[in-house]
């Protein structure tokens, strides 16, 4: 098992490093001079050349990329063009509040989610299913940002619960959780029932109740832990759609992570902040998906079988 | 009447039995999915919110002209609340806001039947080349795709508009490029599954070449699942429109794109609710009916293919 | 055959389904009994209700679209029927069990054999979770699979030894009524064998009551002691193995007998019955057999048979056995 950990973590690598490129061709792609458009246009020539030199600028693409690479496996992301910050200091900086909003949202969606599809598939065409399933309907197609700015005008400009920006102590958390959570929550509770509605159908239930098992625990014990395998995969990408979500959420709320520094990398045009932040997003989304593997083993021996 | 079984392999099925075939057969794909689609009451919603938003596309201009009202300012009437004149009220350059939402609707479908239009077609291909294949063109392509995959959806299209520079077209480019690995790897599974039966084998004895046996036999096979995740994707190409037009890099203004209507209106959402309210219903109401309808088609195709 | 008290005893029995297409009349007033010790043989072709009816006992219906309609299912002199939720669960596993017929999907993918059996022992009597585990060894030695294996998953387990361990699990806690739906269909013949060599067994040490669901005679004729042949709901011919095996009456069970390969006469053709099972949502009227039977008549489009008795065990639904009914069947002779 730990093999097949480690085999996985250094197959990250290549792909880290093919983002690495691909962010590169994109960002080539940008038309007009990156100095230029840093230094503005009232910069002379001279601070333009000095600062491509600097930059490296004037090196090929592919130059370009390997000695990234290289300061890369130094320690090193580059400086911020704007403020000639290390671009690893900054992140770091931000990283605990990025980790702790998705986190703490992915916590909220899984801990409601999970109960409310296995009820709404148990009482299937209910008035508790249907008005759940309206429910969840409604919270994939809002967009985060919109459901944030409700959210703001309700609890914090109309109702002063909470408060509208910044960070701080728990308070500051919630709103930015329930309007990053709602949608993960209406995806997780919609898997958590469609899979509940299959694994009940199964045989194996059929014998638990033969077996004298009562109708709920049948549920508990038995269904539950067969369900689990297609929540944790939609967990898992919805995980990577929230970390996508905080450059705007974070930017709504005022809250210091690393989405918000990339939104105002992005603006400023600041490269190598734009890279190392969307790196940064990558290796976090990647070791997501191999825990999310490593879970499918603990839930399902057939799996587990297969890994060793 | 006795049962000859003789020593030929025909069986001689009785009326009965024959007449049970003849109802079966008459039942085409397109009827069933249709049938069961029917049956689905948020799917038929969901098709007619669709329609509703096709004739709006359709016949915007001849309701509110765009020059005139969606984005010529007049200050004299800005801010204010629903009214009889108005009734979405207007925004802070005293347009109408329901004019402007009805003319976001083109925006919004606009870029999203493009935008998967271009990623099913290129990833659909890449996919099914790559599926039909194999060997080293498949793993290269897939490690492509796997690299595209890792980074999280939106700061992928993210990172494409800002480098190529905001505005609709770029946008629509940048979502396409996200959406494509999607595509691919549904083409190539499909592929995968159908790659060695005897219709392609009979195919490739015929003479067929490569192109023709991936247009002519596995494309039609996947037709159900690509229109299901078709619909999908549409809804979701209208959320991140949006979200990437509100902080400012899809959709420019004054265009009336529902997310950047958001992001203006955010400035004054305190005392003037209603421009954060309505564009944003009218993005859940249009996902919602994607959605509905793409599950709705998922349920009405799959079942046909158990039976 | 003595008159033993009987286990179970099924009266009337209708259990029909009502889907949205359509209304299924599964099992159509059924009634036999099974006394202790016995084993009855529930023989008939797909679709003829034998499962439903197994269900119904069981109470686990799928409810919707299935509902018992009418008919007693007395064990221990009440009517289960009138069991609380709570009762039933007790008597699912102790006091009546069920082995189904496809074992490659009836274990629990992410329990381990052993605790499945464990927790039968668990539910129904007072032992402790070390005590229930050494119990479900024994029982797991018993259907002869070594006790190692109590820690692996069914993925692990063959077909035969998956059925093996479900029939384990039905008799962890000694039923008094054990019944097998079609527990060796799936499975290859050699298996077929050890598995009912296992049954065997478990008959004599226990004189647990068995119902056997199947539509193999050979099986039939190996461990049963009664039958009941089962046609589109209704059980049409009953009796002892001896009775139904030599003398049989109904033309249905004449077909069933007819198609089997005798290898002492090879060179006949086999004989089908021609014709397919009704649909059980559109049941011919009067005799349910008639479109497929060579002796029908005008009569028995319109009237349902009822019983004639042969002797105290053997029965028979058919209007050729009913004295002026105009149907011709050489009495006792259709052979």
């Amino acid at each position: 098992m730990y093999k097949y950990i480690i085999k996985r973590l250094l197959a990250l690598i290549p792909v880290v490093l093919g983002v690495i490129l691909l962010i590169f061709i994109i960002m080539s792609l940008t038309p007009g001079d990156p100095a230029r458009i840093v230094l503005g246009n009232m910069a002379s020539e001279e601070a333009i050349e000095e600062f491509r030199e600097a930059q490296g600028l004037n090196d090929p693409l592919l130059v370009r990329y390997s000695k990234y690479v290289l300061e890369m496996f130094k320690g090193s992301l580059g400086s911020s063009y704007r403020t000639g910050h290390s671009v690893l200091s900054e992140l770091l900086a931000r990283f605990p509040a990025t980790m702790q909003l998705a986190t703490a949202s992915i916590l909220f969606a899984l801990i409601f989610s999970v109960p409310i599809g296995a009820i709404s598939a148990l009482k299937q065409n209910s008035v508790f299913d249907n008005v759940g399933m309206i429910v969840s309907l409604i919270g994939i197609a809002m967009p985060a940002f919109w459901l944030a700015l409700l959210l703001i005008i309700t609890f914090s400009l109309n109702l002063r619960w909470f408060p509208s920006s910044g960070a701080g102590s728990w308070e500051y958390l919630v709103l930015p959780t329930i309007a990053n959570g709602v949608s993960c929550f209406a995806n997780i509770a919609r898997i958590t029932r469609s899979s509940m509605l299959e694994v009940i159908r199964q045989d194996y239930i059929r014998t638990a109740r033969a077996k004298g098992v009562s109708k709920r625990d049948v549920t508990i014990k038995h269904a539950i832990r067969n369900c689990w395998i297609p929540i944790i995969t939609i967990a898992g990408l919805q995980f990577g759609t929230m970390l996508g979500g905080t450059v705007i959420i974070e930017n709504v709320f005022g809250w210091p992570g690393v989405g918000d520094f990339l939104l105002k990398s992005i603006t400023s045009k600041d490269t190598p902040c734009v890279l190392g932040a969307i790196v940064l997003f990558t290796i976090v989304f990647s070791v997501v998906n191999l825990a999310v593997d490593i879970i499918y083993a603990y839930v399902d021996p057939r799996v587990k079988a297969q890994y060793k | 009447m006795k049962n000859n079984v003789s020593n030929s392999t025909k069986y001689q099925a009785t009326p009965e039995e024959l007449a049970i075939l003849k109802k079966y057969k008459k039942r085409s794909w397109f009827n069933e999915t249709w049938r069961g689609l029917r049956k689905n009451k948020g799917a038929i919603l969901g098709l007619i919110i669709i329609a509703i938003l096709i004739l709006i596309v359709i016949f915007a201009d001849m309701i509110y002209s765009y020059e005139n009202i969606v984005i010529m300012p007049d200050y004299s009437i800005a801010l204010q609340g629903p009214s009889s004149s108005h009734p979405l009220g207007t925004d802070e350059f005293g347009r109408d806001v329901l004019a402007r939402i009805l003319h976001g609707a083109r925006l919004s479908l606009r870029i999203a039947i493009a935008s998967t239009a271009i990623s099913l077609s290129i990833g659909g291909i890449v996919g099914a080349y790559a599926g039909y294949i194999g060997g080293w063109f498949d793993t290269v392509l897939m490690r492509v795709m796997d690299i595209f995959l890792a980074v999280p959806n939106m700061l992928l299209a993210l990172a494409i508009v800002a480098a190529l520079g905001p505005n609709m077209f770029n946008l629509i480019i940048a979502i396409a490029i996200s959406d494509i690995p999607r595509f691919a790897r549904i083409l190539r599974s499909s592929v995968l599954s159908i790659k060695d039966t005897e219709f392609v084998e009979a195919s490739k004895a015929a003479g067929a070449g490569t192109s023709t046996i991936v247009f002519r036999e596995v494309i039609p096979n996947c037709l159900a699942q690509i229109i299901v995740q078709a619909s999908i994707v549409m809804a979701y190409a209208i959320i991140i429109a949006a979200s990437l037009s509100f902080i400012g890099l899809g959709v420019q203004p004054p265009a009336p794109e529902w997310g950047a209507m958001l992001s203006s209106g955010r400035e004054y959402m305190r005392n003037h609710n209603y421009l954060v309210l309505f564009p944003g219903l009218a993005i859940v109401i249009t996902v919602i009916a994607f959605n509905m309808l793409g599950d709705g088609l998922r349920d009405a195709l799959d079942p046909r293919l158990k039976k | 055959m003595e008159h033993e008290i009987s286990e179970l005893k099924v009266e009337n029995l209708v259990v029909r389904y009502d889907t949205e297409d359509s209304i299924v009349h599964a099992v159509n007033d059924v009634s036999f009994e099974v006394p202790k010790s016995i084993t009855m043989g529930l023989v008939g072709e797909t679709g003829a209700g034998k499962t439903t009816t197994a269900l119904a006992i069981m109470r686990l219906l799928p409810d919707p679209p299935a509902k018992m309609i009418s008919g007693k299912i007395m064990f221990n002199g009440e009517d289960i029927n009138s069991y609380s939720e709570v009762k039933m669960d007790a008597t699912r596993g102790q006091e009546i069990s069920m082995v189904f017929q496809d074992p490659m999907s009836s274990l629990n993918p992410v329990m381990t054999v052993g605790d499945q059996i464990a927790e039968v022992i668990m539910l129904h009597q007072n032992k402790s979770k070390k005590e229930a585990a050494l119990g479900a060894e024994e029982m797991l030695r018993m259907v002869g699979i070594s006790s190692d294996r109590a820690n692996e998953y069914p993925h692990q387990f063959s077909g035969g030894m998956k059925q093996r361990v479900m029939i384990a699990i039905a008799l962890a806690c000694n039923p008094k009524i054990l019944i097998a739906d079609e527990p060796t269909t799936a499975l290859d013949v050699t298996i077929q064998a050890q598995v009912l060599s296992v049954m065997k067994d478990i008959k004599k040490k226990y004189d647990t009551a068995m119902i056997l669901i199947t539509h193999d005679l050979g099986v039939v004729a190996d461990i049963c002691d009664t039958v009941a042949i089962m046609y589109a709901g209704r059980i049409i011919e009953f009796g002892t193995i001896e009775e139904i095996f030599d003398d049989y009456k109904h033309p249905y069970t004449k077909g069933l007998f007819g198609s089997l390969p005798n290898l002492e006469r090879r060179n006949e053709k086999l004989k089908p019955i021609k014709g397919i099972m009704p649909d059980p949502s559109d049941l011919p009227a009067g005799c349910h057999f008639h479109p497929r039977c060579e002796y029908a008549s005008e009569i028995c489009k319109t009237m349902v048979p009822e019983r004639i008795y042969f002797s105290k065990t053997h029965y028979v639904e058919c209007l050729g056995y009913k004295k002026g009914s105009g149907v011709e069947i050489k009495g006792g002779d259709i052979k």
